[in-house]
């Protein structure tokens, strides 16, 4: 008998990671388990197919704009294009003018920084009347001075209430995008492996990306979405309408809250997972694409897990440090 | 067997992928000539997803290359492979620093990078499959409508994407400026005219 390659092993299991990716039916499960019993090596290739695949999730950071045809698979030492040297150079830049930045302010000593831990909400009020709302293991840099009132979003969500001064600009940068307001209303969201999202309650905002000198800020008027890629310049900011119900649910967290409207359950517990160190852990992955809705405690992932196992026909079991969901 | 498994998963995503380059040389050069790097490796990632816990392994590169090293050893004990001495100095890998958390920063921007570049690199329809469903999280179902395909081939281009994409994390992460540079968009060469 010949012996299968690890390439034809990474194939089968590439093609098996497509399945689970759409939901195994119960013979496919047998037959899947079955395949995997056969060689050593086959779990091992499954599980880092699996990893890779559950890994690209991260391309949700590129925002909704990403058109991959625009970007060439370029060879080492092909003709540079502006663009090319706008990626290169414009991270490069913008940690040094970063770098500057903050050396300066914190040899004046005008930069305060303020961070939640996981499962705190936390009111900032600022000099000028302005109030900063942080959500769960969120941090900011503030940094004002005669002719700006800037603030650096380190890490996670944020509120910015904006007390009104059309000579002073609030510009908050968060990763690489920016957004400029007067007076308003808004939350800048930097989290992992996903889009920065812009949601703007009252007033009107400006976006822009630190990269994209160039190009016009984007405005944004009250309940509308922005959302930019994580990689400057990887795609335009694409700017969405939101229904005023849809604007007050992404605001449920300043209550304590988590709201639902037709997330999957997996979702759900991802999101849960940024409030809270138990974790929600779902096997079944057909039960993980089961619609959640709902406002709901964001602190009792327990009360969550139990409520929606009732609505699901599911049952919970509660470990250490983890609360389970299964058929 | 494989309960938790896509918790494990992200696990292996998150704290052995970006070591795997680095096993891979070390393999290179100290596997035994009759053992394949690939099978070792296939074999290293079974052994991390039989294994009960992993949230006290404190540090995940040193520990995939323990456990690649006892692949190698229980091969040697079946009499898999022709003599110990095909196994040189196989008691000190070499151990680099580890990231420290500004340059976790860096690195995650840098495989940002390198997934858009193989994004791009994927063939048609399976870069727009592997588009909506990654960039867009629609399911296969509703990819197939949206594209005028079967779910069977969405699901095949989907495992087609999957296996041009394994080698992703294969060559070195490193600063990668020399990569960055080298990315490039026909749009902006559009624009230049």
């Amino acid at each position: 008998m010949t012996r299968e390659s690890a390439t034809d092993i990474d194939r089968a299991a590439a093609q098996w990671a497509a399945k689970v990716d759409r939901g195994l039916s119960r013979a496919e499960q047998t037959d899947f388990d079955t395949w995997l019993a056969e060689d050593v090596r086959r779990p091992g290739a499954y599980g880092r197919v699996r990893a890779v695949a559950l890994h690209t999730q991260r391309a949700a950071a590129l925002g909704p704009a990403f058109a991959p045809q625009d970007v060439q698979p370029a060879r080492p030492r092909e003709g540079r294009s502006r663009r090319a040297v706008l990626w290169g150079g414009a991270g490069v830049a913008a940690s040094v003018v970063g770098a500057l930045g903050w050396l300066g302010a914190s040899l004046f000593g005008r930069t305060q920084r303020f961070q939640t831990r996981k499962g705190e909400i936390r009111q900032i009020a600022l000099d000028d009347g302005s109030v900063i709302t942080l959500n769960t293991a969120s941090g900011v840099a503030v940094d004002f001075d005669a002719s700006r009132r800037g603030v650096r979003l380190i890490d996670g969500e944020a509120m910015f209430d904006v007390a009104h001064d059309p000579k002073r600009p609030f510009v908050v940068s968060a990763g690489a995008a920016l957004v400029r307001a007067i007076g308003t209303s808004f939350t800048v969201s930097r989290l992992a492996d996903k889009p920065i999202q812009v949601v703007v309650r009252e007033g009107v905002v400006e976006m822009s990306q630190v990269s994209e000198k160039t190009v016009a800020p984007v405005r944004l008027a009250a309940n509308t979405r922005g959302l930019a890629p994580l990689l400057s310049g990887a795609a335009p900011i694409v700017v969405t309408p939101m229904r005023t119900s849809e604007v007050r649910d992404q605001l449920a967290w300043r209550d304590g809250r988590i709201a639902f409207e037709g997330q999957t359950l997996g979702d759900a517990a991802l999101q849960f997972g940024r409030y809270s160190e138990t974790r929600i852990l779902i096997d079944d992955p057909a039960l993980a694409r089961e619609e959640v809705a709902g406002l709901y405690q964001a602190d009792d992932p327990v009360g969550f897990a139990q409520a929606v196992a009732l609505s699901l026909g599911a049952r919970t079991q509660v470990e250490a440090g983890a609360v389970r969901i299964l058929r | 067997m494989m309960a938790d498994s896509d918790e494990r998963s992200i696990w292996l995503g998150r704290s052995v992928l970006p070591h795997e380059s680095a096993l891979r040389a070390w393999l290179q050069r100290r596997a035994p000539p009759d053992l394949d790097v690939d099978d070792i490796i296939q074999e290293t990632y079974t052994r991390l997803i039989s294994i009960d816990r992993v949230d006290q392994i404190k540090d995940p590169r040193s520990y995939a290359f323990q456990v690649a090293k006892s692949v190698i050893f229980s091969h040697v004990r079946r009499g898999k492979i022709v003599s110990i001495a095909n196994v040189p100095q196989l008691d000190h890998f070499e151990e680099t620093e580890t990231a420290t958390s500004p340059e976790r920063t860096a690195v995650y921007r840098d495989e940002l990078v390198r997934l858009v570049r193989a994004i791009a690199g994927l063939p048609e329809p399976a870069r727009s499959v592997f588009r909506l469903r990654r960039v867009h999280e629609k399911s296969q179902k509703e990819i197939a409508a949206e594209l005028g395909l079967s779910e069977g081939a969405v699901e095949r281009h989907m495992g087609h994407a999957l296996f041009s994409l394994r080698r992703l994390f294969d060559r070195p992460a490193g600063p990668g400026l020399a990569e960055r540079e080298s990315m490039s968009a026909r749009r902006s060469k559009g624009r230049r005219g």
